[in-house]
């Protein structure tokens, strides 16, 4: 679905980036602080024109059209708008404005996907409230609302675990999951929250100076691979329902 | 309420006509510059407050002195009608693309431009024998001041206006977009830069019209902003819209009895007093 070949981010990196991304499948872009994790995302959201060949779907993305842009990519980067002043639930609806014709009002399954993703993020109560007064987590869901509500072929997230409460993460995890069920839809999300990764994602990339230093599964992640790329001791137990690594470190070590 | 103010604006207007004796084409200039005046307004509800309308970002000053620049080199009218629009689009695309001022650094530097007009105008008052009271109430009075021509102008542009409102409608979730920010705007496919330049250009045909139409007086600050955000519904957004119609009626008339000299300052003053006073926390933040 989302093809890197010889892809340099301009970090100086020695080695190329070549990867693929599986249709219906969530990555984890996990790294220490300068590792070039938001400039990976940035990169395939062309944010800046990098160099090598990224393709979606088979399309270069530089090929991509204006218009065709936000159907194939949505990019979360915690960026909040710039006027916060409509209510949650226009706020949500404008997500979907690249799905109607330019002066056309929004179609009746437009409505009903705003209405879900209120229901699917437990925003219900604050539907009619201004965005500017929103909680600080609520508000931070209701940005992750709207990229997920984008509906593009690929979700790219830089963070999308910061400043959430424990309520808000499960929340992000189960969306997250159902967005990507149908096989479709892929997520590549940026992440310092290695637990938040790890529980959430298929695939865990590691990067460092700007190349992929490891390309793991979740339940290879463990001690030794945190002190290597993170140079910081940590325990790695597994939780209990689902077996997959959550990370823990020493307090005052 | 919305009747209620219909009804008091065309009680207004055909009291001008009849009793202040001014052409039937002065009230329907003056509708002209009260609906391109809401329409400003309703544009600029998407955006983040405050929202200073023509007169208090100094757009209302600069095309005034335009004006008087042009008509000391041509003495036609029709070459200020023409001139006046490009000059309101051009203060737009300088002060908002060029310096890039935010909503407070235009409110601050529409005091500067006011000032500036202000201090001017007395001078040409004392300097200029060509410039005296009359012409400053022409200018502070529009064409409805003038009661330029047959009400055949003003009934062409008020559906030019009407055509705009939908319009403005119709695109109320691309300029909710566009007033969220670049990411928000191209994140649906839109291209940020011409969106921005036609909102800009936008305001400059409508602070234009506003001010050819009603002069000074079509500032309705004291109504209060047209409702925030980009879904309004059309009964709120019709009820704010008699509401302007109505003070600019108000005010014609108002005019017609006292003159606009005295009118358009007092108008000013007001709505300006008014306007710094519901955003001084935000203009002032430290005041």
């Amino acid at each position: 679905m989302l093809e890197l070949r010889g892809v340099r981010l301009p970090m100086g990196a020695e080695t190329p980036l070549s990867l693929d991304f599986e249709a219906g499948s969530v990555t984890a872009v996990i790294g220490p602080c300068g590792s070039g994790k938001s400039l990976f995302l940035a990169a395939i959201a062309r944010r800046f024109p990098a160099r090598g060949d990224i393709r979606i779907s088979g399309r270069p993305l530089s090929r991509l059209s204006r218009k065709e842009y936000p159907l194939y990519i949505s990019y979360f980067d915690g960026s909040p708008p710039a006027e916060a002043g409509g209510t949650l639930y226009d706020f949500l609806l404008l997500a979907r404005a690249h799905m109607k014709r330019f002066l056309y009002p929004y179609g009746e399954h437009h409505v009903q996907a705003a209405e879900s993703a209120i229901e699917s993020f437990d925003l219900a109560e604050y539907r009619t409230r201004p965005l500017g007064a929103l909680p600080s987590d609520a508000f931070r869901r209701a940005l992750i609302a709207f990229s997920v509500l984008r509906d593009s072929e690929l979700l790219l997230m830089d963070d999308p675990a910061a400043g959430l409460g424990i309520h808000s993460m499960g929340i992000v995890q189960r969306s997250l999951a159902r967005h990507t069920m149908g096989g479709e839809r892929t997520v590549v999300f940026a992440s310092n929250d290695l637990s938040f990764a790890a529980q959430t994602a298929d695939r865990l990339l590691v990067m460092e100076n700007g190349g992929v230093a490891a390309d793991l599964a979740p339940e290879s992640l463990d001690a030794d691979i945190i002190r290597r790329y993170f140079k910081t001791e940590a325990l790695v137990s597994r939780n209990i329902y689902n077996g997959r690594p959550e990370v823990h470190f020493f307090p005052g070590v | 309420m919305a009747f209620a103010f219909t009804l008091a604006a065309g009680t207004a207007a055909v009291c001008t006509v009849l009793i202040a004796g001014r052409p039937p084409a002065a009230p329907l200039w003056y509708a002209a510059g009260g609906y391109a005046c809401f329409l400003l307004g309703r544009i600029d509800a998407a955006g983040p407050p405050p929202a200073p309308d023509y007169l208090h970002t100094g757009s209302a000053a600069f095309l005034s002195l335009g004006a008087i620049i042009i008509a000391r080199f041509f003495a036609s009218p029709v070459i200020i009608l023409c001139l006046v629009p490009v000059l309101a689009v051009l203060f737009e695309l300088y002060t908002q693309r060029f310096l890039s001022l935010g909503r407070r650094d235009t409110a601050l530097a529409g005091i500067a431009l006011n000032g500036i007009f202000a201090v001017l105008a007395l001078f040409m008052l004392r300097a200029d024998p060509r410039f005296d009271t009359a012409a400053l109430s022409a200018l502070f009075s529009g064409l409805a001041g003038v009661s330029a021509g047959t009400i055949g102008a003003p009934l062409a542009v008020i559906p030019v206006l009407v055509a705009l409102h939908v319009l403005a409608r119709r695109a109320a979730p691309e300029l909710a977009l566009l007033s969220h920010g670049r990411s928000y705007f191209e994140g649906a496919g839109l291209d940020y830069e011409r969106g921005r330049v036609a909102l800009q250009c936008a305001r400059g045909i409508l602070s234009s019209i506003t001010m050819l139409s009603a002069g000074w007086l079509g500032g309705s600050v004291l109504i209060g902003p047209a409702p925030r955000g980009a879904k309004v519904g059309l009964a709120r957004d019709l009820s704010t819209l008699t509401q302007y119609l109505c003070f600019s009626q108000l005010l014609l008339f108002s005019s017609s009895l006292v003159g606009s000299l005295a009118i358009a300052p007092l108008w000013f003053i007001a709505t300006g007093a008014y306007f710094y006073y519901k955003n001084r926390w935000r203009i002032l933040p430290h005041a």
